[in-house]
């Protein structure tokens, strides 16, 4: 996990990351295990494969921060941004977009590729029953972003019984399509 | 003779991005965290980038880019308490290209920070301006 802030140098993730450990440290030992859910995604990582498992290990120095992290934090800002760590793995590792701009729109921040043009958006939830309509929201968002680009969405949820993570690619024409059914 | 723009070298606009972006995501964290007040300055920070970013932008013609980081650094001026550059700020962003369902949702942001400004005394002496720190 601690590899993520050298594969996004510019971006400040420290908390992230260590939130990420706080969540999953809550459940499992390293290494914390996602079974990923692609639609769309394309990369010569994946090949013509549509799901895979991710594990996701941390050192211990990074666990003792994040004990003390989980101490002072709620659930709901220690996901997001635990969330945020897992999708910038997969836009690094798994369908690599480049290097990642981020800008804040409103109230929400909206991350960006600007060399190979989709928007990302990412959510979390720790709420099982939450996650399709968690990706249903995103998606939306995504189809509606400034740019009129193409989007990537990645939503995670980290259970009991087992992390979650889908991960899908949509076009414009199919968002403008979207939209005028939706 | 045919008018032409200045061209803004690439590299130019990239530094300041990735200045920008390690601010931005740095408030955002803190703010996620609960620690508002500490991040303040950074979000002053990464809006006077995102201003500059925008101007670069706009010399190179990506009139919708620039609108862009306009409204981003509208957002993070209003998140650094500075309501007033804010709203000058989604309004130069309405006047770019913008799709019109981002241009609903600017209009709405504008309407947020202007009742905002409103209910909001003005401070007794002069707020100082923050330039990034380069």
């Amino acid at each position: 996990m601690e590899q993520v802030a050298d594969w996004h140098s510019h971006l400040f993730l420290e908390a992230h990351i260590v939130a990420f450990v706080a969540v999953a440290n809550h459940y499992s030992r390293s290494p914390a295990r996602f079974d990923v859910a692609c639609d769309n995604v394309t990369s010569r990582w994946l090949g013509k494969a549509t799901d895979f498992r991710l594990e996701v290990s941390w050192h211990n120095d990074t666990a003792k921060k994040a004990k003390r992290l989980r101490e002072t934090m709620q659930s709901g800002p220690l996901v997001e941004l635990a969330s945020v760590a897992v999708a910038l793995i997969l836009a690094s590792r798994v369908a690599p977009l480049g290097r990642l701009d981020v800008t804040e729109y409103g109230a929400r921040a909206d991350y960006r590729a600007r060399k190979r043009r989709p928007v990302l958006e990412i959510s979390g939830t720790d709420a099982p029953a939450e996650f399709g309509r968690r990706h249903r929201e995103k998606v939306a968002q995504a189809r509606d972003n400034p740019f009129g680009w193409g989007a990537c969405v990645v939503v995670c949820a980290f259970s009991p019984a087992g992390h979650r993570v889908r991960f899908s690619k949509h076009s414009v024409q199919e968002a403008d399509h979207g939209q005028r059914e939706g | 003779m045919a008018k032409g723009r200045a061209r803004v070298s690439p590299r130019q606009v990239e530094e300041l991005l990735a200045k920008k972006a390690a601010a931005l995501s740095k408030a955002r964290a803190l703010t996620t965290m609960g620690l508002s007040e500490t991040a303040q300055p950074l979000w002053a920070n990464a809006a006077a980038y995102e201003e500059r970013i925008a101007a670069l932008l706009d010399a190179n013609g990506d009139d919708l880019e620039a609108a862009v980081h306009r409204i981003s650094a509208a957002s993070c001026y209003r998140k650094a308490g500075d309501a007033s550059r804010a709203t000058n700020l989604y309004r130069a962003a309405l006047a770019g290209p913008l799709r019109p369902i981002t241009r609903k949702e600017v209009e709405e942001m504008l309407t947020e920070c202007l009742a905002l400004l409103t209910a909001t005394p003005p401070p007794r002496g002069g707020k100082a301006h923050t330039e990034p720190g380069d």
